[in-house]
C-alpha cells in the first residue's frame, strides 16, 4: 500500500533503541515480585523430592499451628481438582501420586516468605515409591510404570497454538503405555528410493532436556474483590490465554477474571500456558488475602516446563550425483509427565525442509517421569535441524561436493509441497544460505583449516547450517484514538517480550503519518484491551503489527475526512507534513493534529474523536529462515571447542526496527549455542535433577560467545505488514547443527548426541581411524 | 532464593578476639568463621553446614593485605579477596600462579568477595552433598552430612567406608606447589604448618585445621627468577565453574638443567594431590619432550577423579595427563608447539 507523504516519517525501517532498556538495566523496572499490595501473603509449595511415588498420607497440622501462617493446602482442600488432568496447570498439585520430581504436593501462604519456608518443612508426607520411568525407550515398553492416569487425553493445542501446521495423518492405533501421541508422514515409495541410492547414511541423533532460561522466573499475585472477581498479575506471554486457562481450570465464567500482564522478564515459550496462576489464586481465596507466588530458579530447573529431550533415528539416501531419494525417520520425544509437544513440525522439516521425492516419518510422544514440557523458542526446531542438517552436511562430504551447494541443490522453494501437502510459502532460505556463502569466513574457510594444527593451534573449521520455523497466525485487534495534543496511543493486549512494542510504534507511525515519538503503545489488561493473541510463534509483529497497520490507516481516514471539512479540500487530497494536516500542493492550508484532536475533545463540540480500529483474521503464514556460521578451534588433546567466530543472517522480511532484530538474532544465537556446547538437564535413574541451579546447568557466558556478526536479507512476506516476517524464532535454530559441522571440518569426526562436550569430542577422536600413523 | 536458617553473627575486631569468641562459643555451639561467605552461605542455605554462631572476619584489619618480611617472605592475609590477589602488582611479579589461580575463580562478582583464606579452605565438593536438603532427604542423606541417618552412605562408592567428595579449589594446589605456609592461630596459641599437611586426603575431614583455629596468614617462601610455576585450569565455560581439573607445577631451572620440580593436582581427590615425587625425575637433565611425557604418564595414574563432578571421570583421568604435561612443559620453558595437533598425542 502507498502512503502518501511527502516527507518520510520516522517510523518503519528506522533504528530504534528500547525505550524501556535503561529503566530494565538500571534495575527501575516493576515485575510481578516488586508487587507489593497491603495485605501481601506470600505463598511456597512444598514438592515431591521422588519422581513416582504414591502419597499414603499428608499431615499439614503442624504448619498450620505455625504462627504467620494464613492457609496450607493440599488436593483434598481443592475440590476444582481432577484425575486425569489434561495439562500441567490443570494438575494443580498432586492427587495421590505424583510423577515427577518437583511436583507440588502442598501450598503455604503466609505473612513472610521465610514463614512460608518454614511452614514447608513442618508439613510431613509419606510416600510409597514406585517403579520409576526415565528414559522415554523404557517409558514406551509395554509394562513401563504409567506416567498419566488411566484414560487421559493427550493435550495438543500447544501444538495447534504454535504453529498451526495441520498432521496430514495421525495414528491411534496400537498406543503403548506412556505413549501420548503418533503422527506419520509419508510421501512415495521409500523402500524402492534407497535400492536406487549409491550412498546411504544413518544417524541417531540425541539432544537432552534443555530449560529456556528466562531470567525472571515464573511469577504470579492473585487477588479476589468482593464481589468474587479474580486479579492475576502475572509474567505472561498472553494475558487472554491465561484468562481463559485459569478459567477453565478453576471452573470459572473467564470475564470473572481479570489478568495483568505484568514486564515480562522472558519467556521464550515457557509461559504461554498457565502454571502457578491457579494455586496463587487459590491460596487466595482461602485467606482472603492477596498472595504472590515468585518461583525460585531452582524450582523453575526442577519444576518449570522445559524443552523435550529428543531422539531422531534418520536414514537418508542419495544417488553420486547427489540426487535426493530418500528419507526414512523415526522421532522420539520425551515430554516428561504431561503431553503437548509440537510433533508434526519436526517431520515436515525432516522430511520436506529438502526436497526428498519419498519419506516417511513417524513421530511418537512419550511421557516420562520428568517435568513435563513446554515450548522454547521454534519447540524441537534447532533438534530437527541438528538432525537433518547433519545429515545433508555427511551426504555432501561422503560424495565429495561442497556442502553449502549441496543444499543450495535440494533447499525448497516456495510452491514445493511440505511433507503434509500443503505448499511451501514464499520464504528466504534460500537468500540467507546465497548470502551466506558470499561471507569472507565461509569463503576463506580452507585457509582457516590450513591455519591449524600447527605453532600450539588446535585444529580448525568452520560449518554452517540453515533452518527456520513457520510461524504461528492467531487473530488479534488493536485501537488508536488521536489526543488532544496530537499524539497517538495505540491499546492493545499483546504482551510486549521482545520489544515488540517499538515495532508497533513505528508501523503506527508510517501508516498514520507521523514520527514515531507522536506513538505511545499501551498493553492494557484483559478487561480492558481487545483481544490479542500470544506473543508467541514469532508472530507478534506479523499479526499484530498488521492489526495496529489497519488501525493507523482507519485514524488517518477520520482524521483526513475531518480535516476535509475545515479545509474545504477532498480527503485525497491531503496528506500529513510535520504532524499538520496540509492540502497538497497548498501548504498554507493546513491545520495541526492537536487541532483536530482539541476539536474532538471539546465542551459542546460535534466532531467525533479519531479511533481507529484494527481487527484482523490471518490465513496465510510466513516461513522464517536462518542461516549460521561458525568458526572454530578444537583442542584434540582435550576435546574443547572454542567459537572464533559466528555469523548469523536472516530472513526477516522487512527489518521493521533493525535493531531489535539484531537483538533477537544475537540473543537467540546464544541460547542455540548453548544447546549446543553445554546445556542439559541431567536426571539421576530415579528421575532426580542433578544440576538444579545456574553453576551446574550450563548457560553459556560472555565469556564464551564470540561477536555475533548480523546479515538480514529481506524477502517481504505477502501478507506482513510492509513485507515483515516473524523474526524470533529462527536465530535458535541452526547452530547446533553447524556447530557440530565445523568440528567435523576441523576433526573429521561426528558428533551426533549433544550438547557437544568436550569428553564427546575427545573420545571420538580418539576413536577415530588413524591418517598419519598414530592410532590410539 | 532458598533461605538462611537463623544464627548470630559476631563482628569481632581484632584477631584475639575472634580467636576468643569462636574457642567460647564453639565449645557450646556449632561454631564457623566466615570471611567472604561466597562458600558458606550457600551451604548453609542448602543446610549442608549448619553453625548457630557465626564469626564474621572481614572486620579484622590485621587479617588483610599483602606484605614481605625481612627474610624476602611475603605474607597474605587470608581475608585479602581473590579480586586483590589476582591484580595485586607483587603477586603478579613473584608468584603470577597463585595471581593466575586466584583469578581463575569463578566470576568476577564472587572474586570481589570471596578470600584467598576461605578458598584455602574451601568445603570439598560433590554432585550428591551440593544439593537443597530436601534433594539430600530424598536419598536418605550421604555420610559427609549424614543428618538423622547413622548409616548414611557415600553415594558415589556406595561400599566406601570413606567421603570421597572432592577438593575443588583453585589456590590450594599452587600454596601447596609453592611450598607455602599456613600461620594457624587460636585462643590457645598459634602454629605455622606445611600447605601440604594442610589438607588431608578426606572427604569430611579435608583440613589439618583444629576447629578453633583461624587461618591467619599464608607465608610464601621467596622466590627467584629460576623458579617458574604454573597454573592450569580445566573447566567448560570462561568463567563460573570450579575447577574440574587443577595442575601447579613449578620448575626452577639452572643454566640448563632442571634443579627442582614440583607438581601438584588439584580436584582429583579430597585433596590436593602431590605428585612431586615424579617431577623429579627430571632434575639434573635439561628438560625434553620426552622426559616430561613420562612424568606425565606417570603423574595421571595417582588422579582418582570419581563420578561425583562434572563430565565423564575417564575423560578427566586422561585430561590430568594431558594438563600435566602442559603445566610441566610450560614450568620447563619447553615449546610443545611443534606436536600439537596430532590429534591425542598426549595420551598415546
Ligand atoms: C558459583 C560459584 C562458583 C565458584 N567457583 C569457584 C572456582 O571456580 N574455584 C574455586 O576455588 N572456588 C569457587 N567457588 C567457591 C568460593 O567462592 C571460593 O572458593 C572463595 O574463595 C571462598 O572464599 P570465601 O571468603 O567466600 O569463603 P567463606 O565462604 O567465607 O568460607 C569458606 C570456608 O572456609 C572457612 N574459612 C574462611 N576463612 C577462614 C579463615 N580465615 N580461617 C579458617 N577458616 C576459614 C569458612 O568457615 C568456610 O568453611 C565458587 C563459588 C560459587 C558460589
Amino acid at each position: 500500500m502507498a502512503i502518501l507523504t511527502t516527507r518520510e516519517v520516522k517510523g518503519v525501517g528506522f533504528t530504534i533503541p528500547r525505550p524501556d532498556g535503561a529503566d530494565k538495566v538500571t534495575g527501575h523496572t516493576r515485575y510481578v515480585a516488586d508487587l507489593n499490595p497491603p495485605g501481601l501473603l506470600h505463598a511456597k509449595l512444598l514438592r515431591s523430592p521422588h519422581a513416582h511415588a504414591r502419597i499414603v498420607r499428608i499431615d499439614t497440622s503442624l504448619a498450620k499451628a505455625l504462627p504467620g501462617v494464613r492457609a496450607v493446602l493440599t488436593a483434598a482442600d481443592i475440590p476444582e481438582l481432577h484425575p486425569n488432568a489434561k495439562t500441567r496447570a490443570h494438575a494443580i498439585m498432586a492427587i495421590d501420586r505424583v510423577v515427577f520430581a518437583g511436583q507440588p504436593v502442598a501450598a503455604v501462604a503466609a505473612d513472610e516468605l521465610a514463614i512460608a519456608q518454614e511452614a514447608l518443612d513442618l508439613i510431613g508426607v509419606e510416600y510409597e515409591l514406585l517403579p520409576v520411568a526415565v528414559d522415554a525407550l523404557q517409558s514406551m515398553q509395554p509394562g513401563a510404570p504409567p506416567v498419566a492416569d488411566a484414560g487421559t487425553e493427550a493435550d495438543t493445542s500447544e501444538a495447534l497454538a504454535h504453529s498451526g501446521v495441520a498432521a496430514t495423518e495421525s495414528q491411534d492405533d496400537s498406543k503403548a503405555v506412556n505413549v501420548a501421541q503418533q503422527t506419520r508422514l509419508s510421501r512415495g515409495d521409500v523402500a524402492a528410493g534407497f535400492a536406487e541410492s549409491d550412498v546411504v547414511i544413518e544417524h541417531t541423533y540425541r539432544i537432552p532436556m534443555v530449560h529456556q532460561g528466562y531470567i525472571e522466573t515464573h511469577s504470579v499475585l492473585a487477588e479476589w474483590d468482593s464481589a468474587g472477581g479474580l486479579t492475576i498479575w502475572t509474567s505472561t506471554q498472553g494475558s487472554f490465554n491465561t484468562r481463559s486457562e485459569v478459567a477453565d481450570v478453576l471452573g470459572l465464567p473467564e470475564t470473572r477474571i481479570k489478568v495483568v500482564p505484568m514486564e515480562c522478564g522472558g519467556g521464550f515459550g515457557a509461559k504461554i500456558r498457565a502454571l502457578c496462576e491457579p494455586i496463587a489464586a487459590l491460596l487466595a481465596r482461602a485467606t482472603r488475602r492477596p498472595v504472590r507466588y515468585v518461583m525460585t530458579r531452582r524450582e523453575e530447573l526442577a519444576a518449570g516446563m522445559p524443552a523435550p529431550r529428543v531422539v531422531m533415528r534418520v536414514k537418508s539416501g542419495v544417488k553420486r550425483d547427489g540426487t535426493l531419494m530418500a528419507i526414512e525417520a523415526e522421532t522420539i520425544l520425551d515430554s516428561g509427565a504431561f503431553a503437548g509437544a509440537v510433533l508434526t513440525l519436526n517431520g515436515i522439516f525432516l522430511a520436506s525442509l529438502y526436497r526428498w521425492p519419498s519419506f516417511e516419518v513417524r513421530g511418537v510422544e512419550v511421557l516420562t517421569h520428568k517435568p513435563s514440557i513446554a515450548a522454547y523458542r521454534a519447540p524441537t526446531a534447532p533438534h530437527t535441524v541438528f538432525a537433518i542438517d547433519s545429515q545433508m552436511d555427511r551426504l555432501a562430504r561422503a560424495l565429495g561436493l561442497d556442502p553449502a551447494e549441496y543444499r543450495l541443490r535440494h533447499l525448497i522453494d516456495e510452491g514445493d509441497p511440505m511433507a503434509n501437502g500443503q505448499p511451501w510459502q514464499k520464504n528466504g532460505a534460500r537468500a540467507c544460505l546465497e548470502r551466506m556463502i558470499e561471507h569472507p569466513l565461509w569463503t576463506g574457510r580452507a585457509e582457516w583449516a590450513a591455519s591449524g594444527g600447527r605453532d600450539g593451534r588446535g585444529l580448525r573449521g568452520t560449518g554452517l547450517a540453515v533452518g527456520g520455523w513457520i510461524p504461528g497466525i492467531q487473530p488479534c485487534s488493536a485501537t488508536i484514538k488521536l489526543n488532544p495534543d496530537g499524539t497517538l496511543n495505540v491499546v492493545t493486549g499483546q504482551v510486549d517480550i521482545a520489544g515488540t512494542n517499538v515495532g508497533l510504534a513505528q508501523i503506527a507511525a508510517t501508516a498514520y503519518g507521523v514520527d514515531f515519538e507522536q506513538v505511545s503503545i499501551v498493553t492494557a489488561d484483559t478487561d480492558s484491551a481487545p483481544l490479542a493473541g500470544l506473543s508467541a510463534g514469532s508472530k507478534v509483529t506479523y499479526t499484530m503489527g498488521a492489526a495496529v497497520m489497519a488501525a493507523a490507516r482507519d485514524a488517518r481516514e477520520q482524521t483526513f475526512k475531518i480535516a476535509a471539512d475545515d479545509l474545504e479540500a477532498a480527503p485525497e487530497d491531503l496528506e500529513i507534513v510535520d504532524g499538520r494536516v496540509v492540502v497538497r500542493g497548498v501548504p498554507e492550508r493546513s491545520l495541526s493534529l492537536a487541532d483536530i484532536g482539541k476539536k474532538t475533545n471539546a465542551f459542546m463540540s460535534n466532531v467525533p474523536p479519531v479511533l481507529g480500529v484494527g481487527s484482523l483474521g490471518f490465513s496465510q503464514q510466513a516461513p522464517a529462515f536462518a542461516a549460521q556460521l561458525a568458526r572454530i578451534e578444537v583442542d584434540p588433546d582435550t576435546g574443547l571447542v572454542v567459537l572464533h567466530d559466528f555469523v548469523a543472517v536472516q530472513d526477516v522480511g522487512k527489518a521493521i526496527n533493525p535493531l531489535g532484530i539484531e537483538g533477537q538474532m544475537q540473543g537467540g544465537a546464544v541460547q542455540s549455542l548453548g544447546i549446543a556446547l553445554t546445556e542439559e538437564l541431567q536426571f539421576d535413574d530415579d528421575g532426580r535433577l542433578m544440576n538444579p541451579s545456574l553453576l551446574d546447568y550450563r548457560k553459556l557466558t560472555a565469556a564464551d560467545v564470540p561477536d555475533i556478526e548480523t546479515i538480514m536479507v529481506e524477502v517481504p512476506a505477502p501478507a506482513g505488514p510492509f513485507g515483515a516476517r516473524g523474526v524470533g524464532e529462527p536465530p535458535i535454530v541452526p547452530a547446533p547443527a553447524a556447530v557440530a559441522n565445523a568440528i567435523e571440518d576441523a576433526t573429521g569426526v561426528r558428533i551426533t548426541e549433544l550438547p557437544l562436550t568436550p569428553e564427546r569430542v575427545a573420545l571420538a577422536l580418539l576413536a577415530r581411524p588413524s591418517e598419519d600413523g598414530l592410532s590410539a | 532464593m532458598m533461605r538462611l536458617s537463623p544464627f548470630t553473627y559476631l563482628a569481632p575486631r581484632t584477631l584475639a578476639e575472634a580467636a576468643d569468641l569462636l574457642a567460647e562459643h564453639g565449645r557450646q555451639t556449632p561454631t564457623m568463621v566466615v570471611a567472604g561467605g561466597t562458600d558458606l552461605f550457600p551451604n548453609m542455605k542448602r543446610r549442608q553446614q549448619e553453625p548457630k554462631v557465626v564469626i564474621g572476619l572481614r572486620g579484622v584489619p590485621e587479617l588483610r593485605g599483602i606484605s614481605t618480611d625481612r627474610d624476602g617472605w611475603t605474607l597474605i592475609g587470608a581475608t585479602t579477596t581473590l579480586a586483590q590477589a589476582a591484580r595485586d602488582p607483587h603477586l603478579g611479579q613473584q608468584y603470577p600462579a597463585l595471581a593466575h589461580a586466584a583469578h581463575a575463580v569463578s566470576t568476577p562478582h564472587l572474586r570481589t568477595t570471596g578470600t584467598l583464606g576461605g578458598n584455602l579452605c574451601l568445603d570439598t565438593r560433590c554432585n550428591y552433598y551440593d544439593q537443597s536438603y530436601h534433594w539430600r532427604k530424598s536419598v536418605d542423606f550421604c555420610m559427609k552430612r549424614p543428618e538423622s541417618n547413622p548409616a548414611a552412605i557415600c553415594w558415589v562408592a556406595p561400599g566406601s567406608p570413606r567421603c570421597w567428595a572432592v577438593s575443588s579449589s583453585d589456590c590450594a594446589p599452587v600454596a601447596v606447589a609453592l611450598r607455602a605456609r599456613f600461620r594457624l592461630v587460636s585462643a590457645a596459641g598459634e602454629r605455622i604448618v606445611e600447605a601440604g599437611d594442610f589438607f588431608r586426603d578426606d572427604g569430611i575431614e579435608y583440613l589439618a585445621r583444629r576447629p578453633d583455629e583461624i587461618l591467619a596468614q599464608i607465608l610464601l617462601p621467596p622466590t627467584d627468577r629460576s623458579w617458574r610455576t604454573v597454573y592450569l585450569k580445566l573447566r567448560r565455560r570462561g568463567s563460573f565453574d570450579f575447577p574440574i581439573l587443577g595442575v601447579a607445577a613449578s620448575v626452577k631451572r639452572g643454566n640448563s638443567t632442571v634443579e627442582d620440580a614440583r607438581l601438584v593436582l588439584g580436584a582429583v581427590g579430597s585433596a590436593p594431590v602431590d605428585a612431586t615425587e615424579l617431577a623429579q625425575s627430571l632434575i639434573g637433565a635439561e628438560p625434553t619432550t620426552e622426559a616430561v611425557d613420562a612424568v606425565a604418564a606417570q603423574a595421571y595414574r595417582g588422579a582418582r577423579p570419581l563420578d561425583n563432578t562434572d563430565l565423564n571421570y575417564a575423560w578427566r583421568k586422561k585430561m590430568a595427563r594431558v594438563y600435566v604435561r602442559r603445566a610441566l612443559a610450560d614450568a620447563a620453558r619447553l615449546d610443545l608447539h611443534h606436536d600439537s595437533g596430532q590429534v591425542g598425542a598426549a595420551l598415546l
